[in-house]
């Protein structure tokens, strides 16, 4: 497990947090404490692929495909991204 | 050691009741074979809990245990989804356990049961289920109890216990007690006389008021109305959805600081999920100065329109 998100890391969701689709947003919930968040449309979506594990790139390629942005847009928003979900216990990186 | 003394038995929440101590706010009923037996009983309850989970002001929780004492009344003791011990204080009246056994020690019963206890009423609609839910005070009762005068049938109030039946994992409301808790001011707007209510507890100008009868069987939710008050001139009645939905509802969970001290994060949680999930929940806020008349019509148009 590593506590930096760096080129080539594979992510994977944490297997003690639910996500559930309500209304087309995704809630998620820890089994280990009880706490839940609320997550926006491209955390939804970057949770939705990590239904298996992913490199970090081919996250980013995922992602703008999807939302049409620009690289380096994409690269640094999504990072930020990550590391806040990294923060909260929601993904873990290895 | 027990020694034998009278028991009484009825049927509230999804469970049957094998009881010690009388209850007139219960619908009586002989246990079916089908459904679990909860038994109640006068005991010793322990100063303190194995395995002690959390401590509140008042509680105690631990897996599967719940331990409630409440000054001058009485100490509850409820485990396993299906027991409940109470150690009355000396001198204390009858009616006084009740109130806080019904309100509490059944909603922590029912997290043991795994069913989802909501703060909300609930009236009858064309045979389907419409909750009213909300923090105290916003006019859950007297919803139901305006509802009620007009003719329709109260399935629950304050708490409203949410099940899945067993075999088509499909969500109902269980019909609770035979009861409303209405304060003063309450009752006479509804115009309901003092001397039909029972005073809940010396001090508190609350009443029970007996309801004649509620459904005998569980039933189908239409849609769940959060219910606010607030400082506009409209009545106002949107959607709730997604992650909005979610918080109400789990906001207004009965007593959710018990779920995860008593090793239910998880059920509860995907119960929480089927809930938002399967039904509709709109938000609904009265103005301060709205009288009730305007605004039942407005809500009974309401489900009436979105069925």
């Amino acid at each position: 497990m590593a506590d930096k998100i760096k080129p080539g890391s594979i992510i994977r969701r944490n297997s003690e947090i639910i996500g559930s689709d309500i209304d087309g947003e995704t809630v998620m919930m820890s089994v280990a404490n009880g706490r839940y968040y609320g997550i926006n449309q491209v955390g939804s979506s970057i949770w939705h692929l990590l239904h298996e594990p992913m490199q970090l790139e081919s996250i980013y390629a995922a992602l703008q495909e999807e939302y049409e942005i620009d690289p380096e847009t994409c690269e640094r928003e999504v990072l930020v991204f990550l590391e806040d979900l990294m923060k909260n216990n929601i993904i873990i990186v290895d | 050691m027990a020694e034998e003394t009278k028991r009484f038995y009825y049927y509230a929440n999804g469970v049957y009741l094998d009881s010690c101590m009388k209850f007139p706010e219960l619908t009586p009923a002989y246990p079916s074979s089908e459904k679990t037996v909860v038994k109640i009983e006068f005991g010793q309850t322990p100063e303190k809990l194995e395995n002690l989970k959390a401590k509140g002001v008042r509680f105690q929780a631990a897996p599967n245990e719940f331990l409630l004492p409440i000054d001058d009344v009485a100490t509850f003791w409820v485990k396993n989804g299906d027991h409940i011990i109470i150690q009355p204080e000396p001198r204390v009246n009858e009616s006084e356990i009740r109130v806080f056994f019904l309100a509490s020690a059944m909603g922590a019963l029912a997290h043991q049961r795994r069913q989802f206890p909501l703060h909300a009423s609930a009236i009858m609609y064309n045979g389907k289920a419409i909750l009213f839910s909300g923090d105290s005070g916003v006019g859950k009762s007297t919803l139901a109890g305006l509802f009620h005068k007009k003719g329709y049938q109260v399935i629950t109030d304050d708490i409203s216990i949410i099940d899945k039946e067993k075999n088509t994992g499909q969500l109902l409301i269980e019909p609770g007690y035979i009861q409303l808790k209405l304060w003063e001011d309450t009752m006479n707007s509804l115009h309901i006389g003092k001397k039909e209510g029972v005073l809940l507890r010396p001090g508190l100008k609350k009443y029970g008021y007996p309801i004649s009868s509620i459904p005998k069987k569980p039933l189908e939710i239409q849609a769940i109305y959060a219910l606010s008050v607030y400082p506009g001139k409209e009545i106002l009645v949107r959607p709730l959805e997604g992650w909005e939905k979610f918080r109400h509802i789990k906001k207004r969970t009965f007593r959710q600081k018990l779920v995860d001290p008593m090793g239910y994060t998880e059920p509860h949680y995907r119960l929480l999920e089927d809930i938002c999930q399967s039904l509709p929940a709109f938000q609904l806020q009265r103005p301060f100065e709205e009288g009730y008349t305007t605004f039942v019509e407005f809500v009974e148009n309401h489900f009436q329109t979105n069925q």
